[in-house]
């Protein structure tokens, strides 16, 4: 059986660490694909667009990266098409009004606050892990 | 029009040699002056330099008091040109009564009846001179003024200007600090997890150092970031507030805090104030945390009062803890201002400067009365 494919795109070595440490912690096996800036996060998009990549079943996206924004990538998304029934997760330090307000808008599947401390971290695990299965689910009951 | 300030006295006696004998008087008195002959010359002349209009009967005839007129009432505001009107004596051309109706539209205006004295005509033209003078002092006052408004303006819409980009920069740092130090936070934890006592008997110590020196700097960043927000100049609120819900609101904040210490906690009814909700949040918060943080071991309690006072409400929030010794009364409200090491109690030292900066921005007043081991009283005022 293939292992399903998700998208890290964070430019923080230590947040990518800790991501794969909870997935790992929360058993979701998935094939990790990590990008570490906005450019080459638009270039990943490019290579599925031509068939080069295998669609992800999950998005994990950071909002402060070098060269494109989150925001910019997450608009890229929806004007390709091919990412409607991929869950987004948001992962961002931060705690302005206007990026919460933003990922509400656009409709972003979750916003989850980068915590300082590891336990809350870990968590990030377990949302992945029910968005895998909850949209599994969807898929075969759609 | 460029106004001289010592401008001309412009004869208008068109007929015989009045005007250059007039103009010889006025020489030998240092006034300078200007004939104007005809009505359009009058006119040329008054674009140039006017300083007083002096004039024989022919300033009666209708059209020159109809052009006048009409000149004159473009005059600005603060301008009212004098006009000298010599007249014949005795009743021939009527009294003086009806010849001061034919020209009142040309506004200030004296007459000076024949026979006239020369140091008659001299002292009338002097002091409609002055006058002159004294209006052309008012002017200069007004544009200086307009030009003070002129920088004032300015100097706001800078100020303006600074204090949002200032809010964006305390935002961002506050918020761009806090960054790295999450991610220290999170693998002093790592470290902790998996090398926990590989480290050698201090490397735990160490450690824990560390973590707690990272909390520190949190809530340094945390409070610094509330310092600046409570100094903003910002808008005053437009509606009164009712100051039960920043209360409660801070008491449900410290209800933590409140539950651990075992503290009894009395409240007065709070009245309305138009005071942001978020700054008497703050107050309560850092006053009643206080109270609660410096308590006393034995049946710790803070009450919180209010009352008016003349124009102001008068708050206070009593303990019964360990007291401030009063020569410290006031640096406490100073900003990083601590009485203790962080071991006995924690704190950084923002929050009584944060209270002093909201009172303050209200026009109120902050100060306690305390001494040690007796309890402390913080008060404060806000207006009506």
């Amino acid at each position: 059986m293939q292992l399903p494919t998700i998208w890290l795109i964070e430019d923080n070595p230590a947040d990518i660490f800790l991501i794969e440490q909870a997935l790992g912690v929360h058993g979701v096996a998935a094939d990790l694909v990590v990008r570490r800036d906005g450019q080459s996060a638009f270039e990943l998009i490019g290579e599925l667009e031509t068939q080069q990549q295998v669609c992800p079943r999950l998005i994990i996206l950071d909002l402060n990266l070098p060269k494109r924004s989150g925001q910019e990538i997450f608009q890229r998304f929806r004007v390709s098409g091919q990412f409607n029934d991929v869950p987004v997760v948001i992962v961002s330090s931060s705690d302005a009004p206007s990026d919460q307000r933003w990922a509400v808008h656009i409709g972003v599947t979750r916003f989850f606050r980068k915590p300082s401390s590891l336990e809350e971290f870990m968590k990030i695990g377990e949302l992945v892990n029910h968005l895998l299965l909850n949209n599994g689910q969807q898929e075969r009951d759609g | 029009m460029t106004l001289s300030q010592q401008g001309q006295v412009l004869i208008h006696a068109p007929f015989g040699r009045d005007a250059e004998l007039i103009q010889r008087v006025l020489a030998h008195a240092q006034i300078g002056s200007e004939i104007c002959a005809t009505l359009p010359e009058l006119e040329a002349a008054l674009d140039r330099a006017d300083a007083a209009i002096l004039g024989d009967e022919a300033l009666q005839a209708k059209p020159v008091v109809e052009t006048l007129a009409a000149r004159l009432s473009q005059q600005p505001p603060w301008s009212d040109i004098p006009l000298l009107m010599m007249t014949s004596g005795g009743t021939e051309t009527g009294s003086s009564r009806q010849r001061l109706q034919l020209i009142a539209p040309l506004g200030n205006v004296m007459l000076l009846e024949r026979p006239l004295r020369i140091p008659t005509l001299v002292s009338a033209v002097k002091g409609a001179l002055r006058a002159r003078q004294h209006q052309y002092q008012i002017r200069d006052l007004l544009v200086q003024r307009e030009r003070d408004v002129h920088a004032i303006e300015l100097s706001n819409e800078e100020l303006r200007r600074l204090n949002a980009e200032l809010q964006q920069f305390a935002y961002s740092a506050s918020h761009d600090l806090r960054e790295p130090l999450r991610v220290i936070s999170l693998y002093c934890e790592v470290i902790k997890k998996q090398f926990g006592g590989q480290l050698g008997p201090a490397g735990d110590q160490f450690i824990k150092y560390m973590v707690e020196s990272v909390r520190r700097m949190e809530q340094l960043l945390t409070d610094l970031l509330n310092y600046t927000r409570s100094t903003a100049v910002g808008e005053d609120p437009a509606a009164l507030v009712d100051a039960n819900i920043p209360l409660q609101r801070a008491l449900t904040n410290l209800g933590p805090d409140i539950e651990q210490s075992g503290i009894t906690i009395a409240t007065d009814a709070m009245p309305q104030v138009r005071v942001h909700e978020f700054h008497l949040e703050q107050l309560f918060q850092n006053l009643i945390g206080n109270a609660i943080k410096y308590r006393s071991p034995k049946n710790p309690t803070a009450d919180i009062r209010v009352k008016q006072e003349g124009d102001f409400w008068l708050f206070s929030i009593a303990d019964n803890g360990i007291g401030i010794d009063p020569q410290y009364a006031d640096i406490i409200f100073g900003l990083f201002k601590r009485l203790h090491q962080k071991e006995e109690y924690s704190g950084t030292g923002i929050g009584l400067a944060i209270c002093k900066r909201i009172v303050e921005r209200y026009g109120g007043r902050i100060w306690v009365d305390s001494d040690l081991g007796k309890g402390a009283i913080f008060y404060f005022t806000l207006p009506h």
